[in-house]
């Protein structure tokens, strides 16, 4: 049921990959993935923290339109064996394709996890309804809802993670430019 | 500052330390130095991010050889690349009037880095840069932030008209803040004229949906009225108005813009703290009535026993027992209900050994004062001035009426009490980490404020809003590992157990990626930087001056010149030392999070993935 809710409201698999999405750019990550960048979206680095080379996770978020302060974004990350974030794809899988805490408080809701594809590779795939809060810290914070998606592709040495991440108005016009990057996507470290 | 930049660069070579560097670090400052020279029209974000990371690494850091050679190129260096970081961030993350509040903060307050970088104080300065580093975002952002050409044609038109006499230069020299109240000023006017028409426009939707839309951004409801009468009594059908946050959002951005202008430097941080926690509305003055919860219609004494009641407003002297019955000090050490439950966690037992400390108390920077307020809109808050924790009291009023309680009710009843208490520690570990990080800062011997009078303080950024919520993060998931699970994150707001839940998922880099974006008025760690290097020039060509005369003719020196020369590095070496040490923080922090996940992360689901 809960997959039908989130299907209906995206309705997705309508349109066919990479359907009227502007011509993008290839990008390649090091020697990890490379994958078509949507037309006109913008990488940004984190700024501080762990280095990537000490989390031992390399890849990118490309950020698009912005809806209610949050912008539409699809990360496309490359999860090394050892690394400090996600140590497999099975504990990737279980921290966000359910609440990561146990359960659910505020009326999230969470899809199946599906075989699927990302590109010519088998994957994971899940979607889920979550929310941001705003103002930050108020008593009565206002819900702007949000849709994400994901494809996780194990290899032999680590595993990809490719996510849409949408507020929830911006979240089907966009979705097309998920399923470009999906079908451009070619893991480099196997 | 062109000057400035040029003069930096013809001075590198000048200092002895950077001839004797190594060439790959020679190199780099050079490259860092010319990406923020506009003369050269690099100012690219990609080498900023190269140039941060490079100056930090190391031990010590080049940027802290380099800033002992030549503070005042080291802190152009470092101020400005971090500009170019955070103007990236807020361009590509933050769209609509977040982004505008946003975009003010960093471009129109004083200590404008980007200003210094041809890169502001109007927003048109910055088209240029997006075109080139953030094409997509270019198109939203001139609307956004209300530019001449972005208008539309009917906004544009009338403004030109004889009746308002705009021109597109003197519209554009206007803060952005300015153009939004200016634009609702024009959409009533306009919404006058069309009510008192005998005739409604012929393209009434398009007009109309444009006023709607400068009404609500300045939250101008009797015109919004105004403008509904004429399409109801013209049979026109419009649109429902959606739930939209323009409204609130504009007055926000009409309070920040007016209330940011008119405080000084040493204001902003307590400005902001407050702006963050919601306590914006505190300088309001009046007390909003109280709303019920939902479903509370009975008055108290008139409900069955249990059942939800209208929440009822405690007294100053009730706001008082009741902080004090959930945390104060005896013997040394906190107590009361609160204090027990933090003691179910590393965080929360952190925070109480924090109020123990006699290393921090001899500063006295460990002094808990911890009470209930009332502060319209706001969950809790540290307030750095008056280094008081307070908790909104319309939380407890609510928590209490929700099981049909008045607050002095609920003092009585040992199980509601810590069951508030569970509910709060949350918001008590996040802000007591807060009033922390200044203690830490003034140990570490950061201190802003020295020669200048007043308290020791250090710059308040979403950095530290990293470490408080981390810390909340933890304290909440290992207190329901130890307390029921599942069942015990109910004990919690949903906003809290949402952040520990992206906590969990992602870890530290997922709370500040995922919510940057909703914290349009607080400095980020790059725009704080850029802000208090900027902020530090004054200080820094002093410096300069000083020590080139030190250097060349030291016998020539007074005891004054030598003097000042000494406060002036101490001033600067304060921010280079804040600076590094809030960078390293962070990454320990990450470091540190990532051990906690792995600790009390749920256990590999067992999932069969196939491979490639």
């Amino acid at each position: 049921m809960k997959n039908l809710i989130l299907a209906a409201a995206l309705c997705l698999g309508a349109a066919p990959a990479s359907a009227g999405a502007p011509a993008g750019a290839a990008y390649t990550e090091g020697k990890y993935f490379t994958i078509t960048v949507p037309g006109g979206w913008t990488k940004k680095d984190e700024g501080f923290g762990l280095s990537d080379e000490e989390k031992k996770v390399f890849g990118a978020d490309f950020f698009g339109p912005a809806a209610d302060g949050l912008a539409v974004r699809i990360g496309v990350h490359y999860y090394a064996p050892g690394n400090l974030v996600q140590p497999t794809p099975e504990k990737f899988i279980k921290l966000h394709s359910q609440p990561a805490i146990g359960v659910n408080v505020d009326g999230k809701v969470y899809g199946k996890v599906a075989a699927g594809k990302a590109g010519n590779y088998y994957a994971r795939v899940f979607e889920r309804k979550t929310f941001e809060y705003e103002p930050k810290e108020a008593l009565h914070p206002k819900k702007i809802h949000v849709y994400e998606k994901f494809h996780v592709v194990p290899v032999k040495n680590g595993f990809y993670v490719l996510r849409y991440y949408a507020p929830m108005d911006l979240a089907k016009a966009n979705l097309k430019h998920y399923q470009a990057v999906l079908a451009s996507f070619k893991p480099l470290a196997r | 500052m062109t000057k400035l930049l040029l003069s930096l660069i013809l001075t590198l070579s000048a200092y002895p330390a950077f001839a004797e560097m190594a060439a790959p670090d020679q190199a780099l400052i050079t490259e860092c130095a010319d990406n923020i020279n506009p003369g050269k029209k690099l100012l690219s974000p990609t080498t900023a991010d190269k140039c941060v990371k490079g100056l930090n690494a190391g031990s010590p850091t080049l940027l802290t050889k380099y800033a002992q050679e030549d503070p005042e190129g080291a802190s152009i260096l470092i101020g400005d690349n971090n500009a170019l970081l955070d103007l990236k961030e807020i361009v590509v993350r933050q769209g609509g009037l977040d982004g505008v509040i946003a975009l003010s903060r960093i471009l129109e307050k004083p200590d404008c880095a980007l200003c210094e970088m041809t890169l502001g104080p109007r927003p048109e300065a910055i088209f240029d840069w997006v075109g080139k580093y953030a094409s997509s975002r270019q198109a939203g952002l001139k609307k956004d932030v209300r530019t001449w050409d972005a208008l539309g044609h009917y906004r544009m038109t009338s403004l030109a008209s004889a009746a308002y006499g705009k021109t597109k230069a003197d519209w554009n020299s206007q803060a952005m803040v300015k153009r939004y109240l200016e634009l609702g000023k024009w959409a009533a006017s306009e919404t006058t004229k069309i009510a008192a028409a005998p005739k409604v426009p012929a393209n009434f939707a398009e007009v109309s949906a444009v006023l709607r839309e400068d009404l609500e951004a300045v939250d101008d409801a009797a015109s919004l009225t105004k403008l509904s009468g004429v399409a109801a009594k013209a049979g026109i059908k419009e649109e429902a108005p959606k739930p939209s946050t323009a409204d609130k959002k504009g007055k926000q951005l009409a309070a920040a813009g007016n209330k940011l202008a008119s405080i000084d430097q040493a204001g902003r941080g307590e400005y902001l703290t407050q702006a963050f926690d919601g306590a914006g509305a505190l300088a309001a003055g009046a007390l909003p009535a109280v709303k019920p919860v939902a479903g509370a219609t009975a008055k108290p004494g008139t409900a069955k026993p249990g059942a939800p009641i209208t929440p009822v407003q405690m007294t100053a002297a009730e706001e008082k027992a009741l902080g004090q019955a959930m945390i104060r000090m005896e013997k040394g050490k906190p107590v009361g209900y609160m204090a027990d439950v933090m003691n179910q966690s590393e965080a929360g037992k952190r925070t109480n050994a924090f109020y123990s400390d006699p290393k921090y108390a001899k500063a006295g920077t460990n002094k808990l004062d911890f009470s209930f307020t009332r502060s319209p809109g706001a969950f809790g808050y540290w307030d750095p001035d008056a280094k008081v924790v307070r908790i909104n009291s319309e939380v407890a009023e609510e928590f209490a009426a929700k099981r049909g309680m008045t607050v002095p009710q609920l003092m009585k009843d040992k199980k509601a009490m810590q069951e508030l208490a569970v509910m709060i520690s949350p918001v008590m570990v996040h802000e007591a980490e807060h009033q922390n990080q200044t203690a830490r800062a003034v140990a570490a011997g950061v201190d802003f404020k020295k020669f200048s009078g007043g308290g020791s303080s250090d710059p308040y950024t979403r950095a530290k809003e990293n470490l408080s919520n981390t810390e909340s993060a933890k304290h909440m998931i290992e207190y329901c590992s130890k307390n029921g699970g599942p069942a015990c994150w109910k004990s919690f707001h949903p906003m809290h157990a949402d952040n520990a839940e992206k906590f969990m998922a992602g870890g530290v880099e997922a709370l500040d990626a995922l919510k940057a974006p909703l914290y349009p008025r607080i400095d980020s760690f790059e725009g704080g930087t850029a802000r208090e290097f900027q902020a530090a020039q004054t200080y820094a060509k002093q410096l300069k001056a000083l020590e080139t005369l030190q250097r060349s003719s030291p016998k020539t020196m007074t005891a004054e010149q030598r003097q000042n020369l000494a406060d002036y590095r101490v001033l600067m070496d304060t921010r280079f030392k804040w600076y590094t040490i809030s960078y390293q923080e962070n990454s320990a922090n990450d470091a540190e999070a990532l051990a906690f996940r792995k600790k009390y992360g749920t256990a590999a689901s067992g999932l069969a993935v196939p491979t490639l």
